[in-house]
């Protein structure tokens, strides 16, 4: 991936914000069509906010739910259409957090756990010279342990996460979380370079 | 090539995830209905409070294989919901248990919150069965006897 694409995709993030903020309006307004489309906008993202959390795919979808049936309940409550978007991440957050807090002691092994153990000739079948680049990218993100992992992936589909609420859903010291955030970027940056892809 | 900035990194780590665990297919169409029939619900004078999922988790199968049982616990305010899912070979169950034990009634509902179902009383100590709740996406409904307690419904579950 070069830096191009990279930028690309953060500035489609800010985008996605926009239009989710839009379309809360329009459902505001009394138009539904404004939910249905805030919904396909914006699950994506709980999804890949509330699997940081090592949930199971099942609890994810609950967690997801319960996310969506509140928002329809306390719409009046958010004054702002411009924080729409972070209340949803929020609220997911808190829930895929206590949910796993509440099940990490029968944790169960998770098949992306054993990805970066599962040697590289598996996937030098790929062909395709973008999914080898794909497919490097993940070994990069994979090298990360794991609390490098659960923090990349919630502040990049995250906008602007709130580090004071963070730092409860990721027990760690609020104080900590940016420059464990600048350390695990550094990691990254070095095992892109390591792997080629930079 | 200059080095990468931060936003360009995360931009990196999104692109991985999205690629790596992709949200499932449906999920976008299953939720759209999940507020369709909620805002419905609304509209109408369907006066209930959300029980908010608090826990989900399998039994395992052991060595009969397959037991299919699982446990939801669902809270709202003081109350506490854990209910017991078990379904075998097309057949299927429901044990609750209700902390704390007030007066109320209990009933299964489809999704859109109608009825699916008989109402069976809760026992002073907190307990119901139902014992043919059908299968497929599932709501159910808690009706305090007094009347100032509100009634209280769990988001759809799949038995």
């Amino acid at each position: 991936m070069t830096d191009t694409q990279a930028g690309s995709a953060s500035a489609a993030s800010d985008d996605l914000w926009d239009a989710a903020a839009a379309q809360f309006a329009i459902w505001r307004e009394g138009d539904p069509r404004g939910l249905d489309d805030l919904v396909a906008v914006m699950t994506p993202v709980l999804w890949q906010v509330v699997r940081a959390y090592r949930v199971s795919p099942e609890v994810a979808e609950d967690v997801i739910q319960s996310t969506w049936l509140a928002l329809v309940r306390r719409r009046d409550s958010i004054d702002d259409p411009q924080a729409v978007g972070g209340w949803l991440t929020t609220t997911a957050r808190r829930a895929a957090w206590r949910a796993s807090s509440r099940t990490q002691r029968d944790v169960s092994i998770d098949p992306l756990d054993l990805e970066p153990y599962i040697p590289a000739a598996c996937s030098a079948e790929s062909q395709v010279v973008e999914g080898d680049e794909r497919s490097r990218l993940w070994r990069a993100v994979a090298t990360l342990d794991q609390r490098c992992q659960r923090l990349l992936r919630v502040v990049a589909f995250e906008q602007r996460p709130d580090y004071a609420a963070l730092s409860s859903d990721l027990r760690m010291p609020v104080g900590s979380i940016g420059p464990t955030r600048g350390r695990c970027l550094t990691k990254l940056r070095t095992a892109l370079a390591d792997g080629g892809v930079l | 090539m200059s080095e990468m900035s931060p936003e360009d990194l995360l931009g990196v780590v999104r692109a991985a995830w999205e690629e790596r665990d992709p949200m499932p297919e449906g999920l976008v169409a299953r939720m759209q209905e999940v507020v369709r029939i909620e805002s419905d619900l609304l509209a109408t004078d369907w006066d209930c409070e959300l029980l908010e999922l608090l826990d989900r988790s399998e039994e395992l199968a052991g060595a009969r294989g397959g037991s299919g049982a699982f446990t939801l616990r669902f809270g709202h305010d003081d109350v506490e919901l854990l209910l017991r899912i078990v379904a075998e070979g097309g057949a299927s169950r429901i044990d609750g248990w209700v902390v704390p034990p007030l007066p109320m009634t209990a009933q299964v509902l489809e999704p859109d919150g109608t009825d699916r179902g008989p109402t069976v009383e809760v026992t002073p100590d907190g307990r119901f069965e139902l014992t043919h709740p059908g299968s497929g996406l599932t709501r159910l409904r808690l009706e305090p006897h007094d009347g100032d307690r509100t009634t209280i419904v769990t988001p759809t579950f799949e038995i």
